[in-house]
């Protein structure tokens, strides 16, 4: 290496910013990846905020029900094992039962919103029960049954569909 | 690249010798054995500076970066861990005189063994103490 | 002929290997959400990765060592340390999301819960790390990795509307059901599991693995220039599955099984095994890939003695910390977090992390001293990196703020 030749290195200046911002990268990721999620309970304060956690709920719930519907389809026409018919409909069904709690414990903030809460808690118990048939038939082995088992989910979507266009902006 | 011990060029020395911080060292057989993690800079009866060692070992990138604690730390947990002969003086096994650098290659190839290294002692601690027990530990991976 | 086989095989395996569970969720979720809308992302990360990719390999080749390696020299050890800490600390996420998305995999046709499965595969994963190859492990997983293939048979045998599908591509749009913001999120989270930084570190650290020198060069162009563009046709080919058969049903990717019911729903049975044969190559190959990226950039920075090519007591530490990652990372599984969300998070994250990676190897294969003065970069590819460079820093800058807009997406 010829004397006298420096490398160019960063001005302490900007490593130092670097480390900071390192650390407090660090610091921010570590606080979201243990606090927020999706279904995240905050309160809901105005109406607009409900309708919001409202149609979110509704969505998930509808996303659920049709994954359903599409494993019970894809079971019966024999393109797919038990097992994973089976896993995949426990986990929509615990995504279910996760949305419908977490939509029971906010606080709707005015009567306006009891009448939207009424109306989707309904829903969401009337797919859960459904999506537990399939569940249940899957386990006990009915894989080519399962369309039929499923046939009540179709109403439930549509339902969900017709809730979410009702509070459409 | 050697580097003289007459203080009359030793201005522009320091400056390319400040380019050998960080970088890797090899021992004599060619093993990975740390990084330059800090120099030894002496000053002459003239007041010239010239580079006379390259420091390597456990809490002296720590020294150098202010985390003065986390080094000292870093040094004592090390001290007690290894197993070398108490008469080698504290500072000794971290210290590397200068001319025993020479410069093949991306790395700086140092003459000594990386056993009289303090920054192998962990490596053969945990050789003797970790991954030397799991069986497997002495044979190249199935081709 | 045995060296074209070779170069046959390792652009095989970078085809193979391309995909990881952070692929997965990216382009089945975006595909399922906004439809082909987000292609282009997928594009300009592949081109993103291709060009440094090439230049941590040329790197590696030329000077012997990876450039993560050289970061500490080149840049200083303040900014290595940053550099060694957010990326380890992503690493380590994504770490968690393959092992988990393996598990996931196995459970799906065993009926296994996940959860019981996560040890058993942290333990494989360690055993393969300890014992296997390098080049066997490239080999077998990049290979097992093309079942993925089945996800493009699929597309072809839905017979879409091609017009439909490109002109998404090249004419993109938010979709009426979304906003700017998670548009641009979830392109964030796209471009994120594109470019993710352990590829690199692997790519570079694998190369010096595997003994490159200067005649390696033009393999290594070859594997870049068609390896990775074909692995993201397999990316573009499950978000197109996605968009083809979930979106039109209303339903959004928040599962790792989701990922490949297109494939049951249109071919059948075999198809669908070989979808999760290939899910559980792409998974346990990156959690293979991470894990030696955890070894990799701490035994660098520090300068221990690092490799799998050598037996392991060579390399103490190095394994150790191996270990360690592994053992983080299961146990992090293991608290039941969500896979998916896991995964969510170390895209996005690593999308605000790439100019820390990027910018050190755009420094270091510029400079003679390290890749020699015939082989440093050409004007064209400056400027090419460079512009990548700075959307990586405008993608890094508006990361944070788009995940607590979006809440994370939703």
């Amino acid at each position: 290496m010829p004397l006298g030749k420096r490398r160019r290195r960063l001005p302490a200046g900007v490593a130092g910013v670097a480390g900071v911002a390192g650390v407090v990268f660090v610091l921010t990721a570590g606080a979201l990846a243990s606090g927020c999620s999706e279904h995240s309970v905050g309160p809901a304060r105005t109406y607009d905020d409900y309708e919001r956690k409202s149609r979110t709920s509704a969505e998930v719930a509808l996303s659920a029900v049709e994954t359903v519907r599409l494993l019970a389809e894809t079971s019966s026409d024999g393109n797919a094992w038990g097992a994973y018919t089976s896993v995949s409909i426990s986990e929509q069904e615990d995504t279910l039962a996760e949305v419908q709690g977490d939509y029971a414990s906010i606080q709707p903030p005015d009567h306006r919103s009891d009448d939207l809460r009424a109306e989707l808690t309904d829903l969401l118990s009337t797919a859960t029960d459904h999506v537990a048939a399939v569940r249940i038939a899957v386990r006990r082995g009915n894989l080519d049954g399962l369309e039929e088992i499923a046939q009540p989910l179709i109403d439930d979507s549509d339902a969900l569909q017709q809730f979410l266009d009702s509070i459409e902006r | 690249m050697n580097v003289p011990a007459t203080p009359a060029i030793a201005g522009r020395v320091l400056h390319a010798t400040l380019d050998l911080l960080d970088r890797q060292l090899r021992d004599r057989n060619g093993k990975l054995c740390g990084n330059v993690d800090d120099l030894e800079i002496t000053r002459d009866e003239s007041g010239q500076m010239f580079v006379t060692a390259i420091l390597c070992g456990p809490g002296i990138l720590a020294y150098r970066m202010g985390r003065r604690r986390l080094g000292r730390w870093l040094e004592e947990a090390n001290r007690r861990v290894h197993d070398t002969p108490s008469h080698h003086e504290r500072g000794e096994r971290t210290r590397i005189p200068i001319e025993l650098a020479g410069e093949i290659g991306p790395t700086i190839e140092v003459a000594v063994d990386v056993d009289d290294l303090a920054s192998h002692d962990m490596e053969r601690w945990t050789l003797q103490h970790i991954i030397g027990h799991i069986p497997g530990n002495s044979s190249r991976a199935h081709q | 002929m045995k060296k074209l086989l070779g170069v046959a095989l390792g652009v095989l395996s970078a085809i193979g290997g391309f995909v990881d569970m952070g692929d997965l969720v990216a382009n089945a979720e975006t595909g399922a959400r906004f439809n082909m809308n987000l292609a282009w992302v997928v594009l300009v990360g592949v081109i993103g990765i291709i060009v440094y990719a090439e230049m941590s390999g040329r790197v590696a080749a030329l000077c012997g060592r990876p450039v993560f390696d050289l970061v500490r020299e080149r840049l200083g050890p303040r900014f290595g340390m940053a550099n060694l800490l957010a990326s380890f600390f992503i690493n380590s996420l994504t770490l968690t999301a393959e092992i988990a998305g393996v598990a996931l995999s196995l459970s799906l046709v065993s009926s296994v819960n996940y959860l019981f499965l996560i040890p058993v595969v942290a333990f494989l994963v360690w055993l393969v790390c300890w014992r296997m190859s390098f080049v066997m492990m490239e080999r077998i997983f990049g290979l097992l990795g093309l079942c993925l293939l089945v996800f493009a048979v699929t597309v072809w045998k839905i017979g879409p509307d091609w017009n439909e599908l490109f002109s998404a591509t090249t004419h993109p749009h938010v979709p009426h059901s979304e906003t700017v913001f998670t548009y641009a999120y979830f392109g964030i989270a796209l471009f994120g599991a594109a470019m993710t930084p352990y590829e690199v570190f692997f790519f570079s650290s694998g190369a010096v693995e595997d003994g490159w020198t200067k005649k390696d060069l033009g393999e290594n162009k070859i594997n870049v220039l068609i390896g990775f563009p074909l692995g993201a046709l397999l990316s573009l080919a499950i978000m197109a599955c996605a968009h083809l058969v979930l979106a039109p049903r209303n339903i959004g990717v928040d599962q790792l099984s989701q990922v490949a019911l297109p494939v049951a729903s249109v071919m059948g049975r075999l198809a669908l095994a070989i979808a999760l044969i290939g899910i559980f190559a792409a998974t346990f190959g990156a959690a293979l890939e991470t894990s030696l990226s955890a070894g990799y950039v701490v035994a660098q920075y520090l300068g221990w003695p690092w490799g799998k090519h050598n037996a392991p007591r060579t390399a103490t530490r190095f394994h150790v910390v191996i270990a360690l990652a592994i053992v983080g990372a299961t146990l992090f599984g293991l608290t039941g977090v969500d896979p998916v969300k896991v995964t969510e998070y170390s895209i996005v994250l690593s999308a605000a992390a790439l100019p820390l990676t990027y910018f050190p190897i755009l420094v270091i294969a510029n400079d003679p001293r390290y890749v020699g003065p015939d082989h440093t970069n050409g004007r064209f590819l400056n400027a090419l990196a460079s512009v990548y460079l700075v959307i990586l820093v405008l993608v890094a800058i508006a990361t944070i703020p788009l995940m607590i807009i979006t809440k994370g997406g939703s």
